[in-house]
C-alpha cells in the first residue's frame, strides 16, 4: 500500500472520531486551468493553498506551470515566478501565450532568496499565481528547508486568492501542501518526414542500421507525460492518472 | 475682504530650526559668516545681539549656521501653504506670501474659518506664521508683519487697526524715516493725521505713498507667481553623517515634510530623486570617521561596500574614492503617483542599504516630480491587483536581496540572437478587461490557451560545456557535468549566425534525446562553430 492510499485509509477511518483535522472546506473554488486531463484528475488548481508539481527532467513540469500562468494572466491577473536557478526562458513563456508585462520574474541565485521573496510577495497580495521554480535544486538542498517555512508560507497564502505553486524534483513540502502532483515523462514523439527511398543520394549520411530519415528533417512533435495526484484535498482519486501532452512552440 | 497675508517672523531662524520646536526655547544664535544675524528669545535674554561676533555669541548661546538651502525649502513650503487654498498667490518676499481670497468664502466659509485653515496647514508644515486678512494687499502685509497671530481687519477700519504700528514698518527711505522722527511721528496713526498737501510738499510722492499705506487706502493688483516644479526639500547637516543611522532621522524628517507639502496641494510623487552631497575635504572625512569610531557605532558605515558589513574601512580606502564622488544621486520612479512618507522612507532605506554613498553626507536634498493622485473605480468582476504602494515596497525588498537587475518583467529583444531578452520594470497595465468582455467582443484566445500546453525550454545560464561523440556527423553520445548517456534521437543541425557587427554568434543547434539509467530527457545542444566546442544550452520540460 503506497503512502497516498494509506493516508486516505487513515483519514476515512479517523474522520468520524476526530473530524476537525480532516475537515477541508475550500473558501475559494479551484481554478480550472484548461488542461482538461489535469482538471479532471484533481478538479482544478486550488487557490489560497500550496500546490506541488514534481517530476524528473523532461516530464512536462514547466510546460504545465506555463499553462497555468498563461491561463491566469489571460484573466487579467498578475503572476510572479521566483526562479531559484535562473533557468526561465522568456521566449518559451511568450510561446505559451503569457503576456510578459503581467509576469513578475525574480531571478534568484539561492533557494533561500526565492523562498524569502515568495513570502514577501504573498504578504503583499494581489497576485493570482506565485510560483517558485525549484525544479533543478537537488533534493538534499530542498530537504534543508525547515518545515516551519512551508507552514509559514501556507499561512501567508491562505490569506490571499493566490495559488502558490512549487516546482520541484521530489515532493518535499509535506503536510502544508494541499495538492501534490507527480509527473513522469512517458513518450517523446519526433515527426518523421518521408524517408529517402532506395540508395542514399548522399552516401555516408545514414549509417548502417539507422533510419533513413535525415536528422535535419526531423522535428520534436510532442512530449507525453503522465500525472498522478499524490495528495489532493479537493478531489483525490487514489491511483488515478492522467495523460498530459505538450507540443513545441512551432507545432 | 479679499486678501490674506502669511508672514513668517524670524525667517532665517525658522528655516534653521524647522522641525525642532523645543529649540526655540533654547539660547541659539544664528550666524552668517562670523556675525550673528538672528537669535532666539532665550539667546537675546542671555545678551546676544545682532551683529555680535561668533566668539562673543558662543559664550552666551549655541551656534547655528544660516542655510540658504533650508531657507529655499521653507519659502517653498510657505508658498505651498498659500496655494493650498487659492491659485492666485503673490510671492511678495521670502518670508511673505499674499493670497487672493476672492470667491473662497463660498468654499471655506467666513474669513475666520479661512484663517484657521491656513494656520492649520502652516502647522502641518512646521511653519510659524502671522496671518492677516484685509481688503487690500498692503494693509494685509502691514498687519501680518505688525501683529502676531491672526488679524482680521474689516473694510473701513484699516486706519484704526494699523494706527498703533510704528512707522518703520512701512520700510521708508532712511532719510524720510529720520525726518518723520524729527517731526515726532513714530506711529502710523500720527502719520495718517498729517495734512496731505503739506506732507506732499515736504516729502514728495514718497510721503503720499506712506500716508496712503498708513490709512490702508492704497490699492494695487496682485502679482501672481507661477508654480515652480518640482518640489524640493533639503537639509544641510551641521556635521557630516557617517552612518545610515545618523542619516535616517533627517531623511525621514525631510521626506515627511515633502509628503505634507504634496498632501496639502492634493498631489503625489511620480518620481523621487535623492541627492546627497558628500564631504569633499579628506580632513573633514577623517574627522567624521574618527567621530564614528569613537562613538562605537553599530550602524552601517559609508564605504563599507555592502549592507551587511558593520566594520569601518581604513581611512585611506575611503579617501581614495572622494575625488570623483562628491555627489550621490539616485531616482525612484513609481508606476502611479503615490504620497506616503513612510513608504518613501522605507524605499530609500532599502536603496541606501544596498547602494551606500562612498563618503560622509553633508547635505540631503529630495526632489519630487508631482503628479495627480490615482483614482480607480474598482469593479466587482475585475481581477484584484496588488496595491501599487505595497507592490513598490515589496519589489524594493526583493531587489535588495536578489539585486535590482534581477527583478522585473522580461521583454523579448528585437533580434535573432537566440534567447535574447531584457528586464524591464514591472509595471503591469491597469486597463485589462475581464475575460467576459473579451468573449463578448469575439476575441479568440491565443492558440496556446486552447487546451494546449507548450514545451518549455529551461535554459542553463551559462551553457554547460559538453563532450559529444559524433558518428557520421550526428551526435551519438554526450558527456557533461549535468548529464551523460547515449543519444537515442537527434534532430538537427539548424544553423544560426549573426551579430557580426557586434557580439557575433555562429552555432549549429541540435535537439537530442538522452537515455540514462533512470530516465529519458530532452536537451537543446549546440556547437559553437567559432571554437568548435559543444554546449548544452537547456533542457526541454
Amino acid at each position: 500500500m503506497n503512502a497516498a492510499l494509506l493516508r486516505t485509509h487513515l483519514e476515512s477511518t479517523l474522520d468520524r472520531r476526530f473530524p476537525s483535522p480532516f475537515a477541508y472546506s475550500p473558501a475559494i473554488a479551484p481554478e480550472m486551468i484548461s488542461v482538461p486531463s489535469f482538471d479532471r484528475l484533481v478538479g482544478g488548481l486550488p487557490r489560497g493553498s500550496i500546490t506541488e508539481i514534481c517530476g524528473p527532467e523532461s516530464s512536462g513540469r514547466t510546460a504545465l506551470l506555463l499553462s497555468v500562468i498563461a491561463r491566469i494572466v489571460a484573466k487579467g491577473e498578475l503572476c510572479a515566478l521566483l526562479d531559484a536557478q535562473d533557468q526561465f526562458d522568456p521566449h518559451s513563456a511568450a510561446a505559451a501565450g503569457i503576456d510578459l508585462t503581467r509576469l513578475l520574474w525574480v531571478r534568484c541565485q539561492q533557494v533561500e532568496q526565492a523562498v524569502r521573496s515568495a513570502e514577501w510577495l504573498l504578504e503583499g497580495g494581489g497576485f493570482g499565481v506565485v510560483a517558485v521554480d525549484l525544479a533543478e535544486v537537488p533534493v538534499h538542498s530542498m530537504r534543508r528547508i525547515p518545515l516551519s517555512v512551508w507552514f509559514r508560507l501556507r499561512g501567508a497564502v491562505s490569506q490571499t486568492r493566490a495559488a502558490f505553486i512549487v516546482l520541484e524534483r521530489e515532493p518535499t513540502v509535506g503536510t502544508p501542501a494541499s495538492l501534490v502532483v507527480r509527473l513522469k515523462g512517458e513518450t517523446t514523439c519526433w515527426s518523421r518526414w518521408p524517408a529517402i527511398s532506395g540508395k542514399s543520394a548522399l552516401p555516408g549520411i545514414f549509417p548502417k542500421g539507422e533510419s533513413r530519415h535525415p536528422s535535419h528533417a526531423r522535428l520534436l512533435s510532442y512530449l507525453r507525460s503522465s500525472a498522478e495526484a499524490l495528495r489532493s484535498r479537493h478531489r483525490f482519486q487514489p491511483g488515478a492518472r492522467a495523460s498530459l501532452k505538450a507540443w513545441p512552440a512551432w507545432s | 475682504m479679499n486678501f490674506a497675508c502669511l508672514y513668517m517672523p524670524d525667517f532665517s531662524l525658522q528655516a534653521s530650526l524647522r522641525g525642532e520646536p523645543e529649540a526655540f526655547h533654547q539660547a541659539i544664535a544664528l550666524l552668517e559668516g562670523r556675525t550673528v544675524i538672528a537669535a532666539t528669545g532665550a539667546a537675546r535674554a542671555a545678551g546676544v545681539t545682532f551683529g555680535m561676533t561668533m566668539t562673543q555669541a558662543a559664550q552666551r548661546a549655541a551656534i547655528r549656521r544660516r542655510s540658504r538651502a533650508q531657507e529655499n525649502s521653507i519659502h517653498a513650503a510657505l508658498l505651498d501653504c498659500a496655494r493650498s487654498s487659492s491659485p492666485r498667490v503673490e510671492d511678495t518676499a521670502e518670508d511673505t506670501a499674499l493670497v487672493d481670497l476672492q470667491g473662497l468664502e463660498k468654499l471655506f466659509g467666513p474669513p475666520s474659518k479661512i484663517a484657521s485653515r491656513f494656520l492649520q496647514q502652516a502647522r502641518e508644515l512646521d511653519l510659524t506664521v502671522h496671518l492677516a486678512i484685509a481688503a487690500n494687499p498692503d494693509t494685509a502685509i502691514l498687519a501680518a508683519r505688525g501683529f502676531p497671530g491672526t488679524t482680521i481687519i474689516p473694510f473701513g477700519e484699516e486706519a484704526r487697526k494699523l494706527g498703533t504700528l510704528p512707522v518703520n514698518i512701512l520700510n521708508p527711505h532712511p532719510e524720510t524715516l529720520d525726518i518723520l522722527h524729527l517731526w515726532g511721528i513714530d506711529l502710523l496713526k500720527e502719520l495718517a493725521e498729517l495734512p496731505l498737501l503739506p506732507l506732499s510738499e515736504r516729502l514728495g510722492q514718497e510721503g503720499v505713498r506712506l500716508q496712503e499705506l498708513a490709512l490702508g487706502k492704497r490699492f494695487r493688483s496682485l502679482i501672481v507667481s507661477h508654480e515652480t516644479e518640482p518640489f524640493e526639500e533639503s537639509w544641510e547637516l551641521e556635521a557630516p553623517a557617517t552612518t545610515l543611522g545618523e542619516l535616517d532621522f533627517i531623511l525621514a524628517s525631510v521626506l515627511n515634510r515633502l509628503s505634507k507639502r504634496l498632501s496639502i496641494r492634493s498631489l503625489a510623487a511620480q518620481e523621487l530623486q535623492l541627492r546627497l552631497e558628500l564631504a569633499k575635504d579628506p580632513e573633514e572625512q577623517r574627522t567624521a570617521m574618527g567621530k564614528a569610531k569613537s562613538a562605537g557605532t553599530q550602524h552601517k558605515n559609508w564605504g563599507s561596500g555592502h549592507a551587511g558589513d558593520d566594520e569601518l574601512q581604513p581611512d585611506s580606502t575611503l579617501v581614495s574614492h572622494l575625488s570623483s564622488h562628491h555627489r550621490y544621486a539616485r531616482t525612484l520612479s513609481f508606476p502611479s503617483p503615490v504620497n506616503d512618507a513612510c513608504l518613501f522612507f522605507k524605499l530609500w532605506r532599502l536603496r541606501l542599504e544596498s547602494d551606500l554613498p562612498r563618503a560622509p553626507v553633508t547635505k540631503i536634498e529630495v526632489v519630487a516630480q508631482p503628479g495627480r493622485r490615482r483614482t480607480i473605480q474598482g469593479g466587482l468582476f475585475t481581477p484584484c491587483l496588488p496595491d501599487p504602494e505595497k507592490l513598490e515596497l515589496t519589489l524594493a525588498r526583493v531587489a535588495a536581496v536578489v539585486g535590482s537587475g534581477n527583478v522585473g518583467s522580461p521583454q523579448l529583444a528585437d533580434t535573432h540572437k537566440p534567447h535574447a531578452f531584457h528586464m524591464a520594470r514591472f509595471n503591469p497595465p491597469e486597463d485589462k478587461r475581464p475575460p467576459e468582455n473579451k468573449r463578448l467582443a469575439g476575441v479568440t484566445p491565443p492558440l496556446s490557451l486552447r487546451e494546449k500546453s507548450t514545451i518549455a525550454l529551461r535554459l542553463f545560464r551559462p551553457p554547460v560545456p559538453a563532450c559529444v561523440q559524433l558518428s557520421f556527423g550526428h551526435p551519438r553520445r554526450l558527456t557533461s557535468s549535468l548529464v551523460r548517456g547515449k543519444i537515442v534521437a537527434a534532430a538537427g543541425p539548424w544553423l544560426k549566425s549573426g551579430g557580426w557587427w557586434e557580439e557575433s554568434w555562429d552555432r549549429e543547434e541540435w535537439d537530442i534525446e538522452i537515455r540514462t539509467a533512470q530516465t529519458t530527457a530532452l536537451y537543446s545542444l549546440y556547437r559553437d562553430c567559432a571554437c568548435n566546442e559543444w554546449y548544452l544550452q537547456g533542457e526541454y520540460d
